[in-house]
């Protein structure tokens, strides 16, 4: 196999980096808001994460170092403990491990799987979540905009998922969805899931329909039932979104003109 | 992430000189599509021809320097994956004795196709084959735009630059012969804005040329022929324009205007440093003699055969270079890749500037799905490797479409011959059933004649009756065997499977026709000779009396005879002038043999009755 001399892009292992870097300030806060239990939360959904993932290669006979050194499983158990702050910590692990073996290497590996394990682990761990509604966290929500800014300055955000849903938020303002902008679940959500490519359809005009309709079905659920967590109801909605990206695909892409 | 913006950009070769390779211990040179007409052992002189070419894709070889041919036989080329190749081996004896150039003095005069043939005589190379295709200048279609590209298309590449700064005066002598020659309506010389130093060196030449100077800006496979055209050409320029890279016209001047063939080409050897030198090197001068001229050791670095974007590893150093060797690149070894799967972030189709959807692609290219492969274009792909530049996941898309093109360029070379041979064989077939009828008909017509001949003869009085009968009889039972044989021999080739055509069925009915023209014919000599011996048995008295009776049936008969003949040979000649015959045609000769098998039934008719 020939390797390109020059490289004009990251790599995976790398961008997955920058992703995790991204999300630095985020972790920051947090750890600053709920203090030493925050960070046990990440060091054992991370130690799940990686467990997860390395069973789940080996189980599919595959080399489980440069599999772990991609660093997909440690995002995903970032993610998740950032948008489970509350959760008792094995539910963290469970569902983080669960994620990862359920709606990754079960669908045959990053770039496979047809759902997100992050909306998928949020689904997973919400009917033991504690009711009630969430108070909107403005710093944190700053901080992963700031996160996503910057991804989106280095090239590495696919914006047009995540541009599509806030618009339909930004719309619907009238309606009453402005308190979901104070949501970091939001924002998480619409930075380092629906940028994701395996799960949302590769076309650009296919990612702007998806993020919309996410909004759309998102927003019409949290103003006509009673679900008061933002959260969960758009996970919900990116995985039953995700199913139809495949026929979003279908839709619009064509090989092009004859040249 | 636009494309301009993070290439490398192009970097002028500057004050660095261009170095002059020292003579290489071995020679190793490329046989592709010429023939060799040298022996093993033989010595050459410097610019003796090898190897002519052989086909309308391949040029003549030539000697790079005098030496001896050590070996004739296949070398592995500089291609991944490519199978071995002819070549031969050419060991230097340091003389460098050359042959005395013949310089052209009356090349004005030459045409189009006699300049590419010399072109081609003398082994000067253009983007694929000859430099001026022998296809396109058989045709001497006039040319609406002539452009030479002198355009660096990847990163790395600096060879058409320090060609231009150092020889400037003779490339626009090589420009001002072509367009001499080959008389476009608009010659443009296509040259990059980052090539400065080339643009000084041409500016000052440029003025007064029946050239004109094109400084491009545009992105990265700008210098590709199809981006040119596209940059360039006015929409009316498009169908008849001509893309030339400025080595092979330089070449061409060197050949056309001093006599001298192509043996040699500029080389640009670049590290990762940034370091880079030019150096002219002979044809088929090992890889491993241009690191060590420029300094370099071959053993600890990987090499790269091509600019910083198409280029491919080569597996060794010994291996020669050839007139498509722009650029080595020199890196520290890596160790291999891994490539991880497609994470389908989309960046190669929207970096793609063929608009092409370089995942789907590869998912059935590397599933060797090629009829798929072609419905997502793969032909418009200009593997220009911007691809596999930004895959994350370090996927080998280019290789794939590569190894995807040349299986399909295989699959299509194959069927063309197939095609050929097909074409071939129903030819033949069609000559021998023309051969066959020819000859049926020549022996039917020959037995026809022989029996009216024997029947007169045995009609007139004559004293030695019983002899002629006899004679008469044997004769025309020879005759009827003949046309027998005539007839078996052209239902054989019915029987045997052949192409399914009109020509077939026209091949069909013709030999249908023949066989029962062949079968009246008999009919007629039998009774001929019947009535011949019918005629011997009679006595004088009788056969006077017969004779006014007969005279007129046989005479009849005769005619029929000659005219069925007549409409026979019609048939086939309009048959054999036009090869997959008509419907009309057939249909003609068709009712023409029906008539003159009319004819003869109602001469034998009359035959009977008078018989009665």
């Amino acid at each position: 196999m020939n390797t390109p001399v020059i490289r004009l892009a990251p790599t995976l292992a790398s961008r997955n980096r920058q992703q995790l870097l991204a999300l630095l300030p985020a972790i920051a806060i947090q750890l600053w808001q709920w203090g030493p239990p925050a960070l046990l939360a990440l060091a054992s959904a991370s130690a799940s994460a990686l467990l997860a993932d390395s069973l789940g290669l080996a189980w599919r006979r595959q080399a489980i170092w440069p599999g772990l050194r991609q660093g997909e499983a440690l995002l995903t158990a970032v993610l998740l403990s950032l948008l489970l702050p509350d959760a008792a910590v094995p539910l963290l692990c469970l569902c983080t491990g669960g994620a990862i073996l359920l709606l990754r290497q079960l669908f045959g590996g990053s770039g496979s799987s047809l759902f997100h394990p992050v909306a998928g682990g949020l689904l997973l761990a919400a009917p033991w979540l504690p009711a009630g509604l969430p108070h909107a966290d403005i710093p944190l929500s700053l901080a992963l905009l700031a996160g996503g800014l910057w991804l989106l300055w280095r090239g590495l955000l696919r914006w047009q998922a995540p541009l599509g849903l806030l618009l339909v938020v930004l719309i619907a303002l009238p309606v009453g969805s402005g308190w979901l902008l104070g949501q970091s679940a939001l924002w998480l959500l619409a930075g380092w899931v629906m940028s994701d490519g395996s799960a949302t359809p590769i076309t650009p005009r296919g990612r702007l329909v998806y993020g919309q309709a996410a909004g759309m079905l998102c927003i019409s659920f949290v103003t006509l039932t009673t679900q008061p967590d933002a959260g969960v109801t758009l996970a919900a909605c990116l995985l039953l979104l995700s199913a139809s990206a495949p026929l979003l695909d279908r839709l619009t892409l064509s090989p092009g003109p004859r040249t | 992430m636009s494309r301009p913006s993070i290439l490398p950009a192009h970097t002028d070769p500057g004050s660095q000189p261009l170095l002059t390779t020292p003579l290489p211990a071995q020679l190793r040179l490329w046989l592709q599509g010429a023939s060799c007409c040298v022996e093993v052992g033989q010595r050459v002189l410097k610019h003796q021809l090898l190897a002519e070419a052989d086909s309308e894709f391949g040029v003549a070889v030539h000697a790079p320097t005098s030496g001896h041919i050590r070996a004739i036989g296949p070398l592995p080329q500089a291609l991944p994956d490519a199978p071995l190749l002819d070549g031969l081996q050419l060991q230097p004896d340091g003389l460098d004795e050359a042959l005395s150039l013949p310089a052209e003095s009356n090349w004005p005069a030459l045409s189009a196709l006699a300049l590419a043939m010399r072109l081609q005589d003398m082994g000067v190379m253009g983007q694929h084959g000859p430099l001026l295709p022998l296809a396109w200048a058989a045709k001497a279609s006039p040319l609406a735009l002539l452009i030479i590209n002198a355009v660096e298309n990847e990163p790395f590449l600096q060879a058409d630059s320090m060609l231009l700064c150092e020889q400037a005066a003779a490339v626009a002598e090589a420009m001002a012969m072509l367009g001499r020659i080959l008389q476009p309506a608009r010659l443009v010389l296509a040259i990059q804005q980052e090539q400065g130093a080339a643009i000084n060196a041409l500016r000052s030449l440029a003025a007064d040329q029946c050239w004109q100077l094109e400084v491009i800006q545009a992105p990265y496979p700008a210098g590709d022929e199809a981006q040119l055209l596209r940059a360039l050409a006015r929409p009316e320029e498009s169908g008849n324009s001509l893309c030339l890279p400025v080595a092979g016209v330089h070449a061409a001047g060197r050949a056309i205007l001093h006599g001298e063939p192509c043996i040699s080409r500029i080389v640009t050897v670049s590290t990762a440093l940034k370091q880079s030198h030019n150096m002219r090197a002979l044809l088929g001068s090992p890889v491993a003699d241009l690191l060590t001229c420029a300094g370099l050791s071959s053993q600890q670095h990987a090499l790269v055969h091509g600019g910083g974007l198409r280029g491919f590893a080569l597996p060794d150093a010994t291996i020669g270079i050839h007139q498509h060797s722009h650029c080595l690149l020199v890196r520290p070894r890596q160790p291999a890749l891994t490539a991880q799967p497609c994470i389908r972030c989309g960046d190669c189709a929207s970096i793609c500037p063929s608009q092409l959807q370089p995942q789907e692609l590869y998912w059935h290219c590397s599933r060797q799905e090629l009829a798929q492969a072609q419905h997502w274009r793969l032909a418009d792909c200009s593997q220009c490797g911007l691809c596999s530049a930004v895959c994350p996941s370090q996927l080998p898309l280019l290789d794939s479409f590569r190894l995807a093109s040349q299986q399909l360029l295989l699959a299509e070379q194959q069927q063309c011959a197939a095609d050929a041979a097909r074409q071939r064989h129903r030819f033949r077939q069609f000559r021998l059933e023309r051969d066959k009828q020819e000859k049926a008909q020549r022996l039917a017509e020959r037995a026809a004649q022989q029996a009216a001949k024997l029947a007169q003869q045995a009609a007139e009085p004559t004293s030695h009756a019983e002899p002629t009968a006899t004679a008469a009889d044997k004769q025309a039972a020879i005759a009827a065997a003949m046309a027998r044989a005539a007839e078996r021999q052209q239902q054989r080739p019915a029987v045997a499977p052949s192409v399914n055509s009109s020509e077939r069925e026209a091949a069909i009915a013709a030999n249908r026709q023949a066989a029962i023209e062949a079968a009246m014919a008999r009919a007629a000599a039998r009774k001929a000779a019947q009535e011949a011996a019918k005629a011997a048995a009679a006595d004088a008295p009788a056969m006077a009396k017969d004779e006014d009776q007969n005279k007129p049936g046989l005479n009849q008969q005769q005619q029929a005879l000659i005219q069925a003949a007549m409409h026979r040979a019609n048939a086939q000649k309009a048959a054999a002038s036009s090869s997959p015959a008509s419907l009309d045609q057939d249909k003609k000769a068709l009712i023409a043999a029906a008539m003159a098998r009319a004819a003869a039934r109602k001469a034998a008719g009359d035959e009977t009755e008078q018989d009665k």
